[in-house]
């Protein structure tokens, strides 16, 4: 970096903080606030989806009329073979210029198609997770503009990419991608049955402002983990808590087909309080995708409590930067505060996976 | 938490809320004081940049250890580590290069198998593009058997001390989860900066009961045996019945 990037680096945000202070004056007309403030998205579901009309059903004919508005160049570009594997592996928490994401891109859709993608992602997943999603991509927006951030890296809610592999139907496997920078979702519906592993959920920043409102993406997943291990035994607590440092995800991206010893303490030892506290915790993940699926896929998760562990890194007291893991024989769960750009609770990475089924593997069809 | 939706500037269809647009601005303006005010603490850094992320991922057989490392230079430390790996500077990573990357870095690493020093021996390199390396992208991925007896039934311990320390690194260790019930991970303890990982493991005697090899005949004469009842069935109920 050369010294005159970075003295305009570090006055930069006093320049902003000047900026935002004038904002704040009544009195002070922002002049180009529209562009300068960016495009974010409503987190309510769209008219006429609910918790019990989003299903697999719902999700291919909303795909299908997602499909049906583009035209046949855009639809070739979103739509993959179901057999293929490079392009289910084509995910990342990094920026959409790091690493290229297939598919269409929300920027290049125009309203009716956009209209139709944000009823398909409302059909494919609860409203709660739904929301976490636009959440997400409202926190990217909400980085693209903010000060020194490099232009270069093409953050923002244009960025976040849309593919579809094979042919949606209320019986046949099929998938949906959805993400971009610190966002991957990998849905594989077949019939009743539908998985959302493995898909990164991911915030930065992980606390921000939009109309007057205080939005945090993954603050229920933070809040639920502090509340599990603040109800742990000392005994417990001692076996939970691992004596070093976690300065990432361990199964993150490019580490699909790995499983990694347990740690941590073991489920079997938790009362029903604490088995509720960490099933509720594990909703954050499984509850995304739409209500029969998770509902399925959480009573799995509760079958399996007695050998499934959690663990933790960090301090204990709620708002600290710490991590944790919840892995079970058919789940594993990260989530990860990144020492990158400040401080780590601002920067979180999550992952969730099932080493038995990633990717639906279970439903065949590939 | 939801954001605003009874504003005006509120596409009804769901579709992008324009910030700032003419109605509620003052709130609006609020918002995004708040929401720069936030920025200005914060540097915009979305990935790794001026670390070396090694993770360690240990397999443990009955009869041997393998070794996986993912090497993963961040941004402002590719160049410095391309200097190593690009050994003649000619801007590309020849397999011979490759290897002796590999080999220099497995040199940083201390290995013990109960007590015992052991040597790991590269088996395989596989290295991103040149360009990947550079965006910070690039991950290295090496493998490494770690030769030793076939474990005897009992505890023992592996401990693994990574020495690197060029270009920032950090660490990530843990123990695979072991492929059969022969092995068991009792517990691994690290270090804080998880550059040490000592994996305290029992092999098991191989269950009589798992194991095909003991008894191949074993599936072949219960299908006979099935066979031979279905057939002695089917020859009972072709038989007229007798009055």
């Amino acid at each position: 970096m050369t010294p005159t990037r970075s003295s305009f680096r570090s006055i930069t945000p006093w320049l902003f903080a000047g900026l935002g202070l004038l904002a704040a004056s009544p009195a002070f007309t922002l002049r180009g606030a529209d562009s300068a403030a960016g495009t974010y998205y409503k987190t309510q579901v769209p008219t006429g989806v609910t918790a019990s009309t989003a299903s697999t059903a719902a999700a291919a004919k909303a795909a299908k009329a997602f499909l049906d508005s583009l035209d046949e160049a855009k639809r070739g570009r979103a739509v993959f073979t179901y057999g293929d594997d490079k392009q289910r592996a084509n995910w990342s928490n990094l920026p959409v210029t790091m690493v290229p994401r297939a598919g269409l891109k929300l920027g290049e859709l125009n309203a009716a198609q956009r209209e139709k993608l944000l009823a398909l992602l409302a059909s494919t997943f609860s409203p709660k997770g739904y929301q976490k999603l636009i959440e997400i991509v409202n926190g990217d927006e909400a980085l693209k503009h903010s000060p020194g951030n490099p232009p270069n890296l093409m953050f923002g809610s244009d960025e976040f990419y849309i593919s579809i592999l094979g042919t949606p139907s209320d019986r046949t496997p099929w998938m949906l991608q959805f993400g971009g920078h610190h966002l991957a979702i990998n849905v594989t519906l077949a019939g009743a049955k539908g998985v959302i592993t493995p898909s990164l959920t991911a915030a930065q920043p992980a606390t921000y402002q939009l109309d007057g409102k205080t939005i945090r993406p993954l603050g229920a997943e933070d809040s639920k983990a502090f509340t599990l291990i603040n109800a742990l035994t000392p005994e417990q607590r001692t076996s939970a808590i691992l004596g070093s440092k976690f300065r990432d995800l361990v199964l993150g991206p490019g580490h699909d087909g790995k499983k990694i010893a347990p740690e941590g303490v073991k489920g079997s030892t938790f009362t029903a309080a604490q088995k509720a506290l960490l099933l509720d915790l594990a909703s954050e993940w499984v509850g995304i995708v739409h209500e029969s699926a998770a509902k399925a896929k959480l009573a799995e998760i509760e079958s399996n409590l007695a050998d499934t562990y959690f663990a933790w890194s960090g301090p204990t007291t709620p708002g600290s930067a710490a991590y944790f893991r919840i892995q079970g024989p058919t789940v594993v769960i990260e989530y990860a505060p990144q020492n990158l750009g400040g401080n780590p609770v601002n920067h979180i990475h999550t992952i969730y996976r099932d080493p038995t089924n990633d990717y639906g593997v279970q439903f065949g069809g590939r | 938490m939801t954001t605003a939706s009874s504003s005006a500037a509120v596409d009804r269809t769901g579709f992008p809320q324009q910030i700032g647009a003419p109605t509620g601005r003052r709130l609006r303006n609020l918002g995004l004081a708040l929401a720069l005010g936030f920025a200005a603490s914060t540097q915009v850094q979305a990935h790794r940049i001026d670390e070396y992320l090694h993770a360690a991922f240990v397999a443990i057989r009955p009869a041997g250890v393998e070794l996986q490392l993912s090497l993963t230079p961040g941004q402002a430390v590719a160049e410095a580590v391309l200097v190593e790996m690009d050994s003649d500077r000619d801007g590309r990573v020849s397999e011979l290069e490759q290897r002796a990357y590999a080999e220099s870095i497995l040199k940083h690493l201390r290995i013990d198998i109960d007590d015992a020093a052991a040597l790991p021996r590269l088996e395989s390199v596989r290295f991103p593009e040149v360009s990947a390396v550079r965006d910070g992208v690039g991950v290295v991925e090496l493998k490494a058997a770690v030769p030793c007896a076939p474990f005897a039934e009992g505890a023992h311990r592996f401990r693994i001390q990574n020495r690197h320390t060029n270009h920032s690194t950090i660490h990530l260790a843990n123990a695979l989860q072991p492929e059969t019930a022969e092995i068991e991970i009792v517990r691994q303890t690290r270090d804080f900066t998880q550059s040490e990982l000592v994996i305290e493991f029992t092999a098991h005697p191989l269950h009589p009961a798992t194991p095909k090899v003991k008894r191949p005949w074993l599936p072949i004469a219960v299908i006979i045996g099935l066979g031979a009842a279905l057939a002695a069935t089917l020859s009972r109920r072709s038989k007229p019945a007798r009055n």
